[in-house]
């Protein structure tokens, strides 16, 4: 394993160059700017055909993509056919706005918010281009830390692991068992009430009953039956 | 004993940002030009002398804080977390359309924006307001960090939308080239 992952690591060839994007929006405005468009005379249609072309190309290198990318690739090939209608019927929702108008108005406002955060991103930022007084203090390197801090750790984690303690409460029944319980349920008819095979009526024999009803339902020694939702579950003995 | 040095102890005493109405408080016969102004005179001392820090106004006060060309230094020292694209992303969101909710910050992203969330509220840049559903918005941190004194100092977003966008076309006259092929 070791030698194959340091062969795959020098060898070269297989260093991937694909910009990353933030999400679907920020691929699109990509595309877009990569195309020489602005906003306002876009081309919908070889921009939808190179953002499907991406999505493909990422996918067969199975690579995970955000499921955002998925639902705008679906939305884009659902825009893209009702671009290819004839004019009369294309791009006109039966209220106002074209589909085209909102995804152009969805990239503005995406655009917008993206260039404000650029924006943010080259101010002068405390705790990164300036420092306020006891800055340093704030984030105490371990070697600094003394006693007290360290027990306070301890109580805190005490306090938090304690909470995190839950009673588990062991299965009483075994499902084989209810498995076998239900075959001698049969004796003599073909269908019985799912409760019967729970005499107790306590949760877990509940619990135990509908997973052995499931267990025989897929080895098909029964069939399940409901006639509603929280109505009676009926299992009939297949022949 | 000069007021200006009075400011400046006061100042220099907080860990944190003094604010001014304090000052006016202590200090009384000033006002909060009056404390502008020795605030720049102050800094034009530290400017002459080659001090190594200035007092900046942030949020709602003052507070010391070293000059942007020892931040190399410094950060071998606090070892400071920048924060992601995305993250700044869901700040200027919040920034510009705060307080509101995730749907509205996801809905104008594009894509989830939980983690992100997580990150600012726990670096205290954004604050949850309790209710259904649940908003987000700038803290007082969020100020001081990016050294305003109110989000209204931020730019004009529309500005920005300018920058790309040229002026409206009516609907049918789109797309221009479908027209013209």
């Amino acid at each position: 394993m070791e030698h194959a992952y340091a062969d795959a690591a020098s060898d070269t060839r297989f260093v991937l160059h694909l910009p990353l994007f933030e999400g679907p929006l920020d691929l699109l405005l990509y595309l877009i700017e990569k195309n020489r468009f602005t906003l306002y005379d876009l081309e919908v249609s070889p921009i939808i055909d190179q953002y499907l072309a991406y999505i493909e190309k990422v996918r067969l290198l199975d690579i995970s993509l955000a499921g955002e990318f998925l639902d705008m690739a679906s939305y884009l090939i659902w825009l893209k056919s009702r671009i290819l209608l004839p004019q009369e019927f294309a791009l006109r929702e039966e209220e106002g706005r074209s589909p085209v108008e909102e995804l152009r108005e969805m990239l503005l406002a995406y655009q917008a918010i993206k260039q404000a955060s650029r924006e943010l991103a080259q101010r002068p930022m405390l705790y990164w281009d300036t420092f306020p007084k006891g800055a340093a203090q704030r984030e105490r390197d371990i070697s600094r830390t003394s006693l007290g801090p360290l027990l306070e750790a301890i109580a805190t984690i005490r306090v938090r692991t304690k909470q995190l303690i839950v009673s588990i409460t062991p299965m009483r029944f075994s499902i084989q068992e209810i498995m076998a319980r239900i075959q001698g349920l049969f004796a003599g008819r073909d269908t019985i009430e799912l409760r019967e095979a729970a005499p107790s009526g306590e949760r877990t024999e509940l619990i135990g009953a509908f997973m052995a009803a499931l267990e025989m339902s897929r080895l098909s020694i029964v069939k399940l039956l409901q006639r509603g939702l929280f109505s009676p579950i009926y299992l009939m003995k297949r022949q | 004993m000069a007021i200006r040095e009075v400011i400046e102890a006061l100042i220099f005493s907080a860990s944190g940002a003094v604010a001014v109405k304090d000052i006016l408080r202590i200090v009384p016969g000033t006002s909060a030009e009056e404390v502008d102004r020795i605030v720049e005179e102050l800094n034009g001392l530290y400017e002459s002398g080659r001090r190594s820090f200035r007092i900046h106004r942030a949020g709602l006060g003052y507070l010391f804080v070293t000059q942007p060309e020892y931040a190399p230094y410094i950060r071998q020292l606090v070892s400071p977390v920048r924060l992601t694209a995305a993250a700044l992303e869901v700040l200027a969101v919040v920034a510009y359309k705060g307080p509101c909710s995730k749907q509205t910050i996801d809905g104008i992203r594009g894509v989830d924006s939980t983690s992100s969330l997580k990150q600012l509220v726990r670096h205290q840049l954004v604050d949850i307001r309790p209710g259904k559903p649940m908003m987000y918005a700038t803290t007082g941190k969020f100020l001081e960090v990016f050294g305003l004194t109110s989000l209204s100092e931020l730019p004009d977003i529309a500005q920005f939308e300018e920058v790309f966008g040229m002026p409206e076309i009516a609907e049918d006259t789109f797309p221009p080239e479908a027209e013209d092929a």
